[in-house]
């Protein structure tokens, strides 16, 4: 695929990790993950949305496109 | 359907296919057996599968139960195996597809065999009148095992979809 998520390089940024990450947004661990690793194959609006207020960044912040 | 009733439920249809596939089992033996016991207490000439003459119809009822159960046996296999992964909570997989067109492939064959006992009966029978007496009883018997087999495979394929959709919505966050 080439949408690549970049939520390491924000997560690392903010200095905030996998397990305070997913109590803010209310998300697994093993998905937020999912999403880290590259793995997932979609994401909803109302993920991206709460990823973006926990990180404080733009969706392009996390999401990028390679080709 | 709660927690309690659904493994009940499990439990029940467990119970009748086990029973199913012993009592298959058993006759699955049996069926390698009585040709040869028939065939021995009444000798080679006394048309003992369905009025066909000869030696040859020793050899057919031999290969025809075997088969028949073989097949009934398979399908009440792969039952099994499905109710296993259903009460589990994991119906959408793979292996429940494959299980699922295995019961589709053996419903088919089932209906090739009734149908080759179908043309043997018809070429083989020594009268007019015994071949229209057992041909009637097997003519719709082979079309209905075809047709069921046919709409198994399409709900495997229909089932397969919706593995693909249960798979892309797991990796979907």
């Amino acid at each position: 695929m080439s949408i690549i998520v970049n939520l390491d390089v924000m997560m690392a940024k903010r200095k905030i990790s996998l397990n305070e990450l997913s109590g803010i947004v209310g998300i697994t661990l093993s998905n937020l993950s999912i999403l880290k690793t590259g793995k997932a194959k979609a994401i909803r609006f109302s993920t991206l949305d709460a990823l973006c207020k926990a990180l404080e960044c733009q969706p392009g912040d996390i999401l990028e496109y390679r080709e | 359907m709660n927690i309690m009733e659904k493994d009940k439920t499990y439990k029940v249809l467990m119970i009748i296919s086990d029973v199913l596939i012993a009592f298959l089992i058993f006759s699955f033996v049996l069926s390698f057996v009585v040709p040869v016991i028939i065939s021995r207490s009444r000798g080679a000439y006394d048309g003992g599968f369905y009025g066909i003459p000869g030696a040859f119809a020793n050899i057919f009822g031999f290969i025809y139960g075997p088969l028949l159960i073989g097949a009934i046996l398979v399908i009440l296999l792969q039952l099994r195996k499905i109710f296993i992964s259903i009460s589990g909570d994991k119906p959408f997989e793979m292996k429940n597809i494959v299980r699922v067109r295995s019961i589709g492939y053996a419903l088919l064959i089932l209906g090739v065999l009734k149908l080759s006992v179908f043309l043997v009966i018809v070429l083989l029978q020594d009268t007019s009148r015994q071949r229209s007496i057992f041909a009637s009883k097997f003519i719709l018997d082979f079309f209905q095992f075809l047709f069921a087999g046919f709409i198994i495979l399409v709900v495997a394929e229909v089932f397969r979809l919706g593995v693909e959709m249960y798979n892309e919505n797991k990796l979907t966050i």
